[in-house]
């Protein structure tokens, strides 16, 4: 048996198909069903079945080359077949295309190899091609003898409508009336009512100045009227004067040139994602609670950089035609300086702490600022962010930085708490399911406390997982460390004089003040149990001696009260016995009480 | 779902020869223009009945010659069932003045009005309204003649189906619709187009018009058939409308160069194990209404059938570009 494989039809709106890869060669065996050749149409890749057991004789069509539907692409037939039959045919449908018919073809697609069904429809198109009328609008053309040309279709893809022709025909009526009533007859044909031509004449006024309220656009005389009244053609328009001429910037001339390139060659879309941010915040406070200077741009920053390592194709350039996927991450940020526009580039962010990202972008934008950015410091980029949250932008379309081929618009934290990511990209480079991805991925980072937490150096991790009387120590040096909480974290030291920095209190400094706040409360709760009203208690706790271990601590308590010093000392009796840090305190250690009571 | 076996007996062997010749010749019509489609020798879109073949073997069947049918975008399969001739079939499909259509409606509009093929149709639904007109012609004019509607899942729906069988409902109309789940409405699943409630029995969207309602294995014929002549009898006899779900598959795309992504692993290969043009001849022959040979004879003589038709429509001429103008208007409304 054998036939010609030919490049497939893959639906309607298809007009070429390119051979992708054959998967067999000349000579090779296949059996039924054999996945042949996969082709790639307009919208969709398709593989090609053998439709036969035989061996592929020829191949016709080489890889990457496009064809149109029907085209043929090779040849199966059996091992020994003779193959004058199929060309016979081959070389028929090539010529058959270019001859086919009723002499009415004007044009040869000679090089079109699909058969009889592509013939007629370039037949229709080049009918088509000559006027485009419907039936009715033929009929009234023939009978009035309109010659359908000179006609400006209003239908469907600019065919010529019945009313086409009588609009025409009317205009023609209408251009003759004019050039006999006026001479200043204009070249468009206007539509008018008797009564209004009468009066325009009677007032002098032409018609093409004229607005039509009438039927399709046709002017009424209450138009000629109005158009009277209004001081018709005396009055003047919006007048523009121009009161200073600027050249622009060097700079601004620069961002001119290029982000008019941009706009005019990359194809921009933009997708938005909103997110909440109270995560981002979070962990933006427990920075600034430990005095790091680190801003949410920052955090955003170095979140980017994960990103683009994920999704290299996005950290990459657009040059000659060519995907140039970049090694380093480089993200431009874009800073509103004086001169204009300017994106200082903040390098290898992906492998910074957000720490050094913070560092490098602080100094990158005050020299920017400050007029003093250097090439250096302005090139380089693989990706930029813009971020207008700043000055109460909700989101925005920024244009891409070229070469690059995305950049992402940082819109402000709304009311609600969420703010929006816009990524525009360049279509011809990746496609809007990718860009999906990147925000989804980014925004991911962003509301995930553990992954922001560990872009920085310094521990910055609240301890939400701990109850209450349950603390994680860490030691965050020889003799230092911070104690976690429920509630926060506090740190503690040694001093100078034993090997410490004396940052922060030393543990016994820590226990001291414990014992000191727990005996101040009790005598507080006691008083407010028995009625006795009490302004104020505090306290001051000393240890001796100084250094090693503890030998006697001093607690004097300041009660300020108008009770008599005979209940004061009740109440501090029985906050010694209950208090319950000075409960845990060992008998080897006395704890020496005394009361100050206070008249107010 | 009632098994075939215990029904099967009632059925004469002629009858059962001649819708394995049906389904032959639907699968090989349709194989064939396949092939032509890709070769770009056939315009304009093609949606293939491959897999369903029982169902419109199986239902018309089951009709008589003064009975009604209006089809789909997807109708090759019940033309054919329904005796249209493949050559003319052939040459609509190519554009040709011999077509059924005189080459102007294509795969998606052939109609034969004196064959009461009142049409395919190429929007979902659009049938429906159609036999439903045919049924109340059938009433008004006392006559015990059936129309009968095939429409996809997707269609369950449409506002028409709705309309149409409500009307069919207060009327008692002789009225039957096929529908035939092939388990996608176009590249959508059925699971995503219809509420749970309704997966299990599509045909609870005629629940409150009344309607007879039957649910059959749309892979084998002779349950369609026998489902088929039940509703048909009850038609006849005045006793209103029925639908019958067909449960079946679409073994090919939506459409001809349909990628098919929607497509689950596996799943097109566990149902071409139940494909009617497998398991069918297998069974007529163990139950020796059927030899081998005889099955083979059958398919050789239809596939010269379908070859010839090929030609024809490929010899055939385009209309003339005069014939645009006919068939537009009604020539007053007479009976066909």
């Amino acid at each position: 048996m054998g036939y010609i494989v030919r490049m497939p039809q893959m639906g309607m709106e298809m007009d070429q198909g390119e051979v992708v890869s054959w998967e067999y060669e000349e000579g090779d065996a296949v059996e039924a069903d054999d996945v042949i050749v996969v082709v790639e149409s307009e919208k969709a890749t398709n593989e090609v079945n053998a439709r036969e057991d035989g061996v592929i004789r020829r191949i016709i069509v080489e890889e990457t080359e496009k064809v149109e539907p029907g085209t043929p692409i090779g040849i199966l037939a059996g091992p020994e077949e003779d193959l004058a039959q199929y060309e016979t045919q081959i070389d028929a449908s090539l010529t058959e295309s270019a001859d086919d018919g009723d002499g009415e073809r004007r044009s040869s697609s000679g090089q079109s190899a699909a058969a009889t069904a592509s013939a007629t429809r370039s037949e229709t198109t080049d009918r088509a091609a000559d006027v485009r009328a419907s039936p009715g609008a033929k009929r009234l053309a023939g009978e009035e003898g309109v010659d359908l040309t000179a006609v400006d279709g209003s239908g469907p893809g600019g065919a010529i409508t019945e009313d086409d022709v009588e609009a025409h025909l009317e205009n023609a009526d209408d251009a003759t009336d004019e050039t006999t009533t006026s001479a200043a007859s204009s070249d468009e044909p206007v539509r008018a009512s008797p009564g209004a031509r009468q009066r325009a004449t009677a007032e002098g006024v032409s018609l093409a100045a004229v607005d039509g309220t009438g039927p399709g656009g046709a002017i009424t005389e209450r138009d000629v009227e109005a158009h009277v009244e209004s001081g018709g053609e005396t009055a003047t328009g919006a007048s523009r004067t121009i009161r200073e001429t600027r050249e622009l910037s060097t700079v601004q001339q620069t961002i001119s040139d290029r982000l008019g390139e941009s706009y005019r060659e990359a194809v921009h879309v933009t997708l938005n994602r909103s997110f909440p941010t109270g995560t981002l915040r979070e962990v933006k406070t427990a920075a600034d609670r430990r005095d790091l200077d680190v801003s949410l741009t920052d955090l955003l920053l170095r979140a980017v950089g994960t990103q683009l390592e994920a999704q290299p194709e996005f950290n990459a350039l657009f040059e000659d035609g060519q995907h140039k996927l970049v090694e380093e991450v480089n993200v431009g940020v874009a800073v509103d300086a004086d001169g204009g526009l300017l994106t200082p580039v903040v390098p290898a962010v992906s492998e910074k702490s957000v720490e050094d990202v913070a560092a490098a972008r602080r100094t990158l934008t005050r020299r920017a600022l400050d007029g003093e950015a250097s090439i250096d410091d302005l090139s380089g980029g693989t990706f930029t962010v813009s971020n207008l949250g700043m000055f109460g932008i909700d989101d925005f379309d920024p244009i891409i930085n070229p070469p690059e081929i995305a950049i992402l618009g940082v819109g402000r934290i709304r009311d609600d708490g969420t703010m929006t990511l816009s990524l525009s990209f360049d279509h011809r480079v990746v496609n809007g399911a990718d860009a999906a991805r990147f925000l989804d991925g980014l925004v991911d980072v962003l509301t995930a406390p553990d992954a922001l937490c560990e872009y920085f150096d310094a521990d910055v991790s609240p301890a939400p997982d701990l109850d209450d009387r349950e603390l994680r120590i860490e030691t965050t040096g020889e003799l230092a460390g911070r104690v976690a909480s429920a509630y926060g974290t506090v740190e503690f030291d040694e001093p100078e004089a034993v090997g410490g920095s004396g940052s922060a209190p030393s543990p016994v400094d820590h226990f001291l003040g414990a014992l000191g706040s727990c005996l101040s409360l009790t005598v507080r709760q006691l008083a407010s149990r028995d009625d006795v009203g009490v302004r104020s208690v505090s306290a001051d706790v000393v240890g001796s001696p100084d250094r090693g271990p503890l030998e006697t601590v001093d607690v004097r308590l300041r009660i300020e009260t108008e009770a008599d010093v005979e209940t004061v000392n009740a109440l501090v009796d029985e906050a010694e016995r209950t208090c319950y840090v000075a409960r845990v305190v060992s008998d080897e250690v006395p704890v020496r009480l005394d009361v100050d009571v206070e008249s107010p | 779902m009632s098994s075939q076996g215990e029904r099967s007996a009632a059925i004469a062997d002629q009858e059962r020869i001649e819708m394995l010749r049906t389904m032959v010749r639907i699968r090989k019509f349709e194989s064939v223009i396949q092939n032509k489609f890709a070769d770009a020798e056939v315009p304009g879109f093609l949606h293939l009945y491959i897999g369903q073949e029982a169902i419109a073997t199986g239902v018309c069947q089951a009709l008589e010659e003064r009975d009604y049918l209006t089809s789909t975008h997807r109708g090759h399969g019940h033309c054919i069932a329904r005796g249209l001739e493949t050559d003319r079939m052939a040459a609509e499909l190519y554009g040709k003045e011999t077509g059924y259509c005189k080459g102007k409606g294509g795969s998606m509009h052939i109609a034969d009005v004196n064959a009461g093929m009142l049409g395919a149709n190429g929007i979902v639904a659009g049938g429906i309204p159609i036999a439903t007109g045919a049924a109340l012609s059938a009433k008004m004019r006392d006559t015990d003649e059936v129309a009968v509607s095939f429409f996809g899942d997707g269609a369950l729906s449409e506002g028409a189906f709705h309309e149409s069988f409500n009307q069919a409902g207060i009327w008692d109309l002789p009225l039957l619709g096929i529908v035939e789940n092939n388990q996608y409405g176009e590249m959508t699943g059925l699971e995503e187009q219809h509420p749970p409630s309704a997966l299990d029995d599509l045909t609870i969207y005629g629940e409150p018009y009344g309607v007879t309602r039957m649910r059959v294995d749309g892979m084998d014929v002779e349950a369609v058939y026998e489902a088929t002549l039940e509703a048909v009898e009850q038609a006849r006899n005045g006793d209103g409308p029925a639908l019958i779900e067909c449960v079946g598959y679409r073994f090919e795309g939506h459409h001809e160069g349909d990628s098919q992504f929607y497509r689950p692993d596996g799943e097109l290969e566990e149902w071409k194990q139940r494909d009617p043009l497998l398991t069918y001849p297998r069974k007529l022959i163990d139950d020796g209404v059927l030899t081998e040979e005889e099955h083979q004879e059958i398919e050789a003589e239809i596939e010269a059938e379908i070859e010839d038709a090929i030609e024809f429509a490929r010899n055939s001429d385009y209309p003339d570009p005069q014939q645009a103008y006919e068939g537009v208007y009604s020539d007053g409304g007479e009976q066909a």
